[in-house]
């Protein structure tokens, strides 16, 4: 050992640092514990996480492996063992069962690892969730609020797009039933060997200052849906040219000499071994002891409660008094306001403290199975209303209840984010008027549909896609386009791709804002056909934002009048339109052509 | 009991623009019995269909009372009841024919009768039947049944008006001038439709132009003048 460094490499510090999150981590299994990541004489993404983990670990009496991708003699994996050897002489070795501790990047060895042992994963991304949102504060929250839907709808639009899951690795997994994982990028054949290892992995990300763990013994399960199983990958038929083992992970060699493709075992330390083993071969011979490694159960899913919901059918009964929806003072204000707002407004605006009242006192009642039409110019708070109950803008103060949220007990804008996920996704749906605001362009159509039922908690992927199927059928698009996505269509296919997505879990309440703004005759007239068969065939009630006056008079029941930011007039929709009483709404009305 | 009693009706309208006051019917009162037909009639512009459409709550009634025996409510002021109970008693209870038709875009003539008995919650199995049988009373020939009525003649829409209207055999109906444009075979077959409600208890009130037509069903006639009951 060179004295000019103390003990591997790191100071004392700096050790203590790392060993403090790597208690963390062990404590709980699959998050992400953030470090003060070192400087290390080797450039970052080269494996300094990893490397800071092996330094903070590693005693006199330990014996150290490395590999890289598999291989012992990699540059990696010879330069980081030659740096550890120069600051702690500690041994090294290829031998797997020899090692007490294996630093590796991309591979886990063939050959179960014992209670004895820790291996080290050097992770370039730490992040399971950054191929989904790019935003380190929102995966954070996603992480605290088990929002995981997008990492499984990833997984199902690769299903619509290729009939099967094409990731090959970093292969997402949910450890211990709480955190989604990124194994780092391992081939998801070694994904498996995370279930119930007897050995500590640890993960480390130095660029990314990030250091997760999973311990002995704990339940590690790959993503997938019920009904389509996880697969490794298979190399079913082919061997190690070297060793003749099957069921390991293989390496494919191109000799560009003879065109010919050979195949030899990724792990060569264990090549080795099984090529130093004696002959004749005894039965176990060329097989992978137990790829699994694991002494727990397979991991399974949980059945039952998931899975698809009922069609709510027609004959809800219109006696029920209570209404679905019942929103009670609403204000939304843009500035301060001030006690002579109310009395200096101009339009919706104060003319002393310039405060805009977007929505001033507004309530109203939505009822099982009505459709409630709200007209009004634009800038009247039409749009202010609805996204406020759809949670895009935090509404000021006011209270809404849903009778099918809490038996409307609570007031939805005191919620927390998770609950008020669940709402949006099974209570309500929205359709925007601009589709880019409702829909996933980049996904398929029925991905953007598995979307809304992956979030109610289904894991069944063929179920999603029937459902799918049954809800594009149902606005007439046609199901051999559902692997497509939205952004390759028109504009009406695109609100009724909305539609449809806002329908797919039933939702006792539906919000539709100018969806037949823009469309031409004939599909605003698809469109209108649709709405009315949603409300008479599954009974949901809707709220109809619209100012064409015509369509409110088609679709609503009761109509309320919107006028810089109140409802000025209500009452039923034939009665709004034929005996106006307000000023606006007469004008309005005569408007009409 | 009488199944509507209407006490001093009267509706005006305020416009904002040019800021007047229109009088349209003033201390309207009359009773309707169960399986009555009561006439309206007088010229143009007299008030007529705004009692109508004040008992259907079209307008908003200004004064007056206008009480209702139904079925599932009870005795009830439909000038003000709450709006939720007249979508109610639309939907089951109280019908209304005018000339015009208001037809959703791209529904059949078929569905639009049959929407009147799904919207009262009946299967759509037996509503079809229903719905069939009204269509083939009026004689709207049967290949016009899966047609958008968007094309139809005045006649062709009436007779699914009338349809859509009576397919659910209301307690009350009010019709404003159905058959203005019908001929004359037609006119009986309306007659003797109306003559079947009147035997099944349904309390009418209809504005008819045609003296004669109005005189082979109507019990009372009333001849409205300036917005008064004046015979």
């Amino acid at each position: 050992m060179n004295a000019n460094y103390n003990f591997a490499f790191l100071d004392e510090g700096s050790k203590r640092e790392i060993r403090r999150a790597v208690l963390k981590a062990v404590a709980i299994p699959g998050y992400q514990v953030p470090f003060g990541s070192r400087e290390i004489p080797i450039v970052r993404g080269w494996g300094t996480g990893g490397i800071q983990l092996t330094l903070s670990l590693i005693g006199p009496d330990d014996v150290l492996k490395v590999i890289d991708q598999g291989s012992d003699e990699s540059v990696n994996a010879v330069n980081i063992k030659k740096f550890v050897g120069l600051c702690t002489d500690v041994r090294t070795t290829a031998d797997t069962r020899e090692a007490t501790l294996i630093q590796t990047r991309h591979r886990i060895p063939e050959i179960p690892l014992s209670n004895r042992q820790i291996l080290v994963l050097q992770v370039p991304i730490p992040e399971p969730l950054r191929i989904v949102e790019a935003r380190e504060e929102v995966t954070k929250q996603m992480h605290a609020e088990c929002d995981y839907a997008p990492i499984w709808l990833q997984l199902y639009e690769s299903l619509v797009k290729y009939k099967k899951v094409t990731v090959a690795s970093e292969y997402p997994c949910m450890v211990e039933g709480r955190y989604i994982m990124n194994p780092s990028p391992i081939p998801k054949f070694d994904n498996p060997k995370l279930h119930g290892a007897e050995c500590l992995y640890l993960f480390g990300a130095g660029r990314e200052k990030k250091i997760y763990a999973i311990p002995p013994y704990t339940r590690v399960v790959s993503l997938a849906f019920d009904d389509v199983p996880f697969e490794r990958e298979s190399f079913a038929g082919r061997r190690c040219r070297l060793c003749g083992s099957e069921n390991t992970f293989l390496d494919e060699i191109f000799d560009a000499q003879t065109g010919e493709k050979v195949y030899q075992c990724s792990d060569t330390s264990y090549c080795r071994e099984v090529r130093s083993r004696p002959k004749p071969q005894d039965q176990n011979l060329g097989r992978c002891p137990n790829p699994a490694g694991s002494k727990l159960p397979a991991p399974s899913y949980k059945k039952g409660s998931r899975g698809r919901v009922p069609l709510r059918g027609s004959g809800r009964s219109p006696e029920v008094r209570e209404p679905v929806l019942s929103v009670k003072n609403l204000i939304v204000r843009y500035g301060e306001g001030c006690p002579a707002c109310q009395e200096n407004l101009e339009k919706n605006r104060c003319a002393v403290c310039k405060t805009v009242w977007a929505a001033n006192d507004i309530s109203l009642d939505v009822y099982p199975g009505e459709v409630l039409g709200i007209v009004g110019e634009s800038g009247s708070g039409k749009t202010t209303l609805m996204r406020s109950l759809y949670f895009d803008f935090v509404p000021t103060s006011g209270s809404a209840v849903l009778r099918d949220y809490k038996d409307g007990q609570k007031n939805i804008w005191d919620t927390s984010a998770a609950e008020r996920r669940m709402i949006k996704n099974k209570i309500m749906g929205m359709v925007y008027q601009n589709p880019v605001l409702g829909l996933r362009m980049d996904y398929s159509a029925a991905s953007n549909i598995a979307e809304k039922i992956i979030a109610a908690g289904s894991r069944n992927a063929g179920q999603m896609t029937e459902r799918a199927a049954e809800l594009l059928e149902a606005v007439e698009i046609m199901t051999s386009r559902m692997s497509e996505a939205p952004k390759n269509f028109s504009g009406g296919m695109q609100q009724r791709v909305q539609i449809s997505k806002a329908l797919a879990n039933n939702p006792a309440l539906l919000l539709l804002d100018e969806v037949t703004t823009g469309l031409d005759l004939s599909v605003q007239a698809k469109v209108l056909d649709l709405i009315r068969k949603i409300k008479s065939m599954y009974g949901i009630s809707i709220l109809l934002v619209s100012h064409d006056l015509a369509v409110i008079r088609m679709l609503a029941d009761r109509t309320v009048v919107m006028l810089d930011g109140k409802i000025v007039e209500s009452g039923l929709t034939d009665q709004i339109l034929e005996d106006p009483q307000h000023a606006y709404t007469q004008q309005l009305v005569h408007s009409l052509i | 009991m009488e199944i509507l009693c209407i006490a001093n009706l009267a509706k005006n309208f305020y416009l904002h623009n040019p800021g007047r006051e229109i009088k349209s019917c003033r201390n309207i009162s009359l009773k309707l019995e169960h399986g009555e037909f009561i006439g309206i009639a007088g010229l143009s512009g007299a008030g007529k269909s705004t009692i109508l459409k004040c008992i259907y709550r079209s307008y908003l009634p200004t004064r007056g009372e206008i009480i209702y025996n139904s079925e599932a409510f009870g005795r009830i002021d439909l000038a003000a009841a709450a709006e939720r109970e007249i979508l109610y008693l639309r939907r089951h209870e109280i019908g209304y024919v005018s000339q015009f038709l208001n037809v959703m875009p791209r529904t059949t003539a078929k569905e639009h009768v049959m929407n009147a008995l799904t919207d009262m919650g009946m299967d759509a199995g037996s509503a079809e039947t229903d719905a069939k049988e009204m269509l083939a009373y009026f004689r709207l020939p049967e290949n016009l049944w899966d047609i958008y009525p968007a094309t139809f003649s005045g006649g062709e829409r009436l007779r699914l008006n009338l349809a859509h209207a009576m397919v659910k055999r209301p307690r009350l109906l009010m019709l404003d001038e159905p058959t203005a444009s019908l001929d004359g075979r037609t006119k009986i077959l309306v007659r003797d439709m109306l003559r079947n409600l009147k035997g099944k208890d349904t309390g009418m009130i209809g504005i008819f132009h045609d003296i004669e037509f109005m005189k082979g069903v109507c019990d009372k006639i009333f001849n409205i003048s300036e917005g008064a009951i004046v015979s």
